[in-house]
C-alpha cells in the first residue's frame, strides 16, 4: 500500500509538487497522468525516496519513507522513465545483484521465470550495453519485479517496447497487482493507462486535479464530461484552468 | 543516519563490475587499434619508470635536486593543485553516482552510511591511479617510491573526504546560497594567504621563498611524508595528515544530512558535466537555462567559409570562461612558481621557452573551441557549402589567437630581459609562434578525429586500465607526431643558415617551411574530419 499525505516539494523558489495526498491500496493500479512539467517525475522520485520531501508524509506498506528508511525501501521497486543499467554487467549479473541487494532467498528459480516471462532467456549472458532499448526496459522491469515488492512505481514503463511487448508488459503489471502489489504507473500513453489502471490521478501544475475511477473523475469535473474517456477528461482537467497556478515559474525543469 | 545495511550488496556490485571491466578490456584488446594504443601507452609508462630508475643513480641530478627548495616548492604546487581540484569542480564527483547507481541504489534498501562507504571504496580506486601517476611524475630521484605513494594517496584521500563533507553540506543550501558561500570562502582564503605572504615578505624581504611557504601550508604535512628528512617532522606530517583525514571522515559519517538528496543533486550536475566531457566539451561553461546572451563581435568576412566558423568559435571562446580561467591559472601557477624560485638560476631563454610552450600545451588541452567541441555537429558541418580546408582553418584559428596572445606576453618580457644581441632572434621568432600553435592544434584535432575518445574516467567511474593505457598511448603518438613535424622546418632552417652562413636567412626559411607545413596540416585535418563517423557514442567509451 502507498499512502501519501500533504506532499510538497520546492526547488529553490519553484513549487514542483504542492499538497498532494493519495492512496494506492494493495492490488490496485493507479494511473498517474499529467502534462510535461506537471510534477509527475518529482512525485515519483519522492515516493521512491530518491528526492527529499519538503513537507508531508509517505508510507510504503505501512513503513514511513524518510531519507534513512531501509524497511520502506525493501518493500518498494522504482523503474525510471529511462532504464539506467550497469553497462559492463550482464543481464544475469544485474539480477544477481538485485537479489543480493533485496536479500532474495534462492533467487535462481525466480530469475529463470522472469527471464522466460520477458523473453530474455537467450540474452542472459549479454552485457547491458549490447541490449536494445526495449530489452533494456524489460531488464529494468525484471529487476523491479524480482523481489516481489509490495509497492511498484513505474515511470513510462512502456517506452521503447513494440506492440507485443507493450501488451505483455501490461499483462505483467496487472499480474503483479493481482498478486497484491500496489502499483503506480505514470505515462503519457493515456489509452494504455486507461486500459491497465483501476484508478487515476490527474496531476496539473504540481497539484492533484482529480483522483478516482473514471466515473468519480467525471463526477468531480462536472456534467459536460459525461461519457468522456481518460484522454478527454485529462484534456478537460488540464486546459480548463480551475486551479490557480501556485508556482512562481512553471518550468518543465521539475519534470525533466 | 542509519547504519550499514546493504554493504554486502554494494561489495558484490563492485566485484561484479570489476569482472565486467576485465571482460570489456579483454574484448577491446582484440581490436588492433586499441591493442596498438595500449602497447604505446605501456611504452609511455615504461619510459617514465625507466627514466625514474635511471635518475636514482645520477649523482649530479641528486645534487641539483638537493640544492632546490623542494619542500616549499612541492607544498605550493600541491596546494595549487588542491585549489584547482576544488575550483575545477572535480570535488563534485565525490558524492556522485552513475545513472545506473541512482536507479538501483538510491531507491534500494541501503543505509546512508553504506552509501557513503560505497563512495569511499569507489574513490579509493581513483586515488590509487592518481597517486601512482603523481608518484611517477613528481617524485625526485632519491625519494623512496613507497613514501611518495603514501604521501600522494593521503592527499587524494583527504580531497575525497573534503569533497564528501562539502557535498553533504551543499545539499542543505539553495543554489544561490551555495554560490554566495563559495564566493566568500574563496575570497577569505585568498585574503588570508595574501596577508600571511605579505607579512613574511615584510619581515624577510630578501627571501622570496618565505613568502611562498605559507601559500603551501595545506599541503605541508603530505609533503613531509614524501620529502621530509627529519623523522620528527615526518611523524608530525603523518599525524596531521591522518588527523585531517579522520576528522573529515567522522564529519562526513556523522553529518545529519540527507545523503540521498546530496547524491542525487551531485549526480545530476556531474552527469551533465560528463556528458559534455564525453562530447569533447569538458571545459565549456555550464549552460544557464534561459539566460540571454548577446555578442558584440560582428560577423567576419566569409573567406571561403572559414570566416563564419572562426566567428562562431570566437563567440564560443568568449563563453568558455572556465577553460580560459583554467588556462590562465595553470600557466600562472607553473610559470609563476618557476619565475619566483628559479629567476636567478635559469637563463632567460629557458624561461621564455617555457613561457611559450606551456600556454601552447595547456591551451590546446583546456581550450577546446575546435572540432573537439563540435563532435555532435560534424554531420551537419559536412552539409555546408564550404571547403574542408577553409572549415578546418575557421575551426582552429580561434584557439590559436588566444594562445598566441599569451605567448606574446612572454616574448615581450623576453625582449626586455635578453641580451641586446639576442633581441632580433626573439623578435624573429614571434611570427613563427602562431604557426607552431596551429600545428599543435592540428595534431590534437587530427588525433581526436581519428580516434574520438572521452577523457579517462568521464563515464563517472574510475578510469579502467585499458582506457588509461589508450590515453597514454594516444598522448605518446601526439607527442611523436609534433616532434616529427618540427624536424623539416628545423632541418631546413639549420641547413640554409649553415650553407649561406647567414643565420637570419635560416630563421626565415625555417619559419616559411613551418608555415607551409602548418597550412598542409590544416588541409589534412579538413580531410580527416570528412572521414569521421559521428555515430560513435563517446559517453560509453
Amino acid at each position: 500500500m502507498i499512502e501519501v499525505e500533504g506532499l510538497e516539494k520546492r526547488f529553490d523558489e519553484v513549487l514542483a509538487v504542492g499538497g498532494v495526498s493519495l492512496r494506492v491500496d494493495a492490488g490496485e493500479i493507479l494511473g498517474l497522468v499529467g502534462i510535461n512539467g506537471a510534477g509527475k517525475t518529482t512525485l515519483l522520485r519522492m515516493l521512491a525516496g530518491i528526492l527529499g520531501v519538503g513537507a508531508g508524509s509517505i508510507r510504503i506498506a505501512g513503513h514511513p519513507m524518510n531519507p534513512d528508511a531501509v524497511e520502506a525501501r525493501r518493500q518498494l521497486a522504482f523503474v525510471p522513465d529511462t532504464p539506467m543499467l550497469f553497462d559492463t554487467l550482464t543481464v544475469n549479473e544485474h539480477l544477481l545483484f538485485i537479489a543480493e541487494l533485496y536479500r532474495v532467498a534462492d533467487p535462481e528459480p525466480r530469475i529463470e521465470a522472469l527471464l522466460a516471462e520477458f523473453e530474455l532467456s537467450d540474452k542472459r549472458h549479454s552485457v547491458a550495453s549490447a541490449l536494445s532499448r526495449g530489452m533494456r526496459q524489460k531488464l529494468a522491469i525484471c529487476c523491479a519485479f524480482l523481489h516481489e515488492p509490495a509497492a511498484l512505481l513505474l515511470d513510462e514503463p512502456l517506452t521503447g517496447l513494440d506492440p507485443p511487448g507493450r501488451r505483455s508488459m501490461c499483462e505483467a503489471i496487472a499480474a503483479r497487482a493481482r498478486d497484491g502489489a500496489a502499483v503506480l504507473v505514470s505515462s503519457h500513453q493515456l489509452e494504455i493507462v486507461e486500459r491497465v489502471s483501476t484508478r487515476f490521478a490527474i496531476l496539473h501544475r504540481g497539484q492533484l486535479r482529480a483522483t478516482g475511477t473514471l466515473d468519480e473523475i467525471r463526477a468531480t469535473l462536472g456534467e459536460q464530461v459525461d461519457g468522456a474517456n481518460l484522454e478527454e477528461l485529462f484534456l478537460h482537467a488540464t486546459t480548463h484552468d480551475a486551479i490557480a497556478d501556485p508556482r512562481a515559474d512553471p518550468s518543465e525543469a521539475a519534470d525533466a | 543516519m542509519s547504519g550499514l545495511q546493504g554493504t554486502a550488496a554494494l561489495l558484490a556490485l563492485i566485484r561484479l563490475r570489476m569482472r565486467g571491466r576485465l571482460r570489456r578490456l579483454r574484448a577491446n584488446l582484440k581490436r588492433p587499434k586499441t591493442l596498438l594504443l595500449a602497447l604505446l601507452g605501456l611504452g609511455f609508462v615504461a619510459l617514465i619508470v625507466i627514466a625514474q630508475a635511471h635518475n636514482d643513480h645520477d649523482p649530479a641530478r641528486d645534487e641539483l635536486i638537493a640544492s632546490f627548495p623542494r619542500v616549499p616548492l612541492l607544498s605550493f604546487f600541491l596546494t595549487a593543485f588542491m585549489v584547482t581540484t576544488v575550483i575545477g569542480g572535480v570535488r563534485q564527483g565525490v558524492m556522485a553516482f552513475t545513472p545506473a547507481e541512482v536507479h538501483f541504489l538510491l531507491p534500494g534498501p541501503i543505509g546512508s552510511r553504506a552509501l557513503i562507504l560505497a563512495h569511499l571504496i569507489n574513490a579509493s580506486l581513483k586515488v590509487v591511479f592518481s597517486a601512482l601517476l603523481f608518484a611517477a611524475l613528481l617524485t625526485p630521484g632519491n625519494t623512496p617510491w613507497a613514501r611518495a605513494l603514501l604521501g600522494y594517496s593521503m592527499i587524494f584521500l583527504v580531497l575525497v573526504a573534503l569533497g564528501l563533507v562539502v557535498d553533504l553540506a551543499h545539499a542543505k543550501l539553495s543554489s544561490a546560497a551555495r554560490k554566495r558561500r563559495a564566493k566568500w570562502i574563496g575570497v577569505g582564503l585568498l585574503g588570508v594567504a595574501a596577508l600571511v605572504a605579505a607579512l613574511r615578505l615584510w619581515l624577510l624581504p630578501h627571501d622570496a621563498l618565505a613568502a611562498l611557504a605559507p601559500l603551501g601550508w595545506p599541503a605541508w604535512p603530505f609533503v613531509q611524508l614524501i620529502l621530509g628528512d627529519d623523522p620528527q617532522q615526518i611523524a608530525l606530517g603523518a599525524a596531521l595528515a591522518v588527523g585531517a583525514l579522520l576528522a573529515l571522515l567522522s564529519c562526513a559519517f556523522g553529518m545529519p544530512a540527507d545523503v540521498r538528496e546530496a547524491a542525487r543533486g551531485t549526480s545530476e550536475v556531474v552527469q551533465r558535466k560528463l556528458k559534455q566531457m564525453g562530447k569533447g566539451q569538458w571545459m565549456r561553461d555550464r549552460p544557464d537555462a534561459g539566460q540571454q546572451r548577446r555578442s558584440a563581435l560582428r560577423m567576419l568576412p566569409t573567406l571561403g567559409g572559414a570566416g563564419p566558423h572562426l566567428w562562431r568559435q570566437l563567440i564560443t571562446l568568449s563563453r568558455t570562461r572556465r577553460g580560459l580561467a583554467m588556462l590562465l591559472w595553470m600557466t600562472s601557477v607553473i610559470l609563476g612558481t618557476m619565475l619566483f624560485t628559479a629567476r636567478d638560476t635559469l637563463p632567460v631563454e629557458a624561461i621564455t621557452a617555457m613561457g611559450v610552450l606551456m600556454p601552447m600545451f595547456m591551451g590546446s588541452m583546456f581550450l577546446q573551441c575546435d572540432f573537439r567541441g563540435d563532435y555532435e555537429s560534424l554531420a551537419w558541418m559536412r552539409s555546408l557549402p564550404c571547403s574542408p580546408t577553409a572549415l578546418a582553418a575557421g575551426q582552429l584559428i580561434a584557439g590559436t589567437l588566444v594562445i598566441f596572445a599569451l605567448q606574446l606576453v612572454f616574448m615581450v618580457w623576453a625582449l626586455f630581459n635578453v641580451d641586446a644581441a639576442a633581441r632580433p632572434w626573439v623578435a624573429g621568432a614571434v611570427p613563427m609562434l602562431p604557426a607552431l600553435v596551429l600545428l599543435q592544434l592540428c595534431v590534437e584535432n587530427g588525433a581526436y578525429l581519428l580516434s574520438p575518445h572521452a577523457m579517462p574516467g568521464s563515464n563517472g567511474q574510475p578510469p579502467g586500465a585499458g582506457q588509461l593505457l589508450r590515453f597514454y598511448g594516444l598522448s605518446l603518438v601526439k607527442m611523436l607526431t609534433l616532434v616529427a613535424a618540427l624536424v623539416p622546418p628545423g632541418l631546413a632552417g639549420a641547413l640554409v643558415g649553415y650553407w649561406s652562413e647567414q643565420p637570419a636567412l635560416g630563421l626565415i626559411v625555417g619559419g616559411a617551411v613551418l608555415w607551409l607545413e602548418t597550412a598542409l596540416a590544416v588541409g589534412l585535418v579538413g580531410r580527416i574530419y570528412l572521414r569521421v563517423d559521428p555515430s560513435v557514442d563517446l559517453t560509453s567509451d
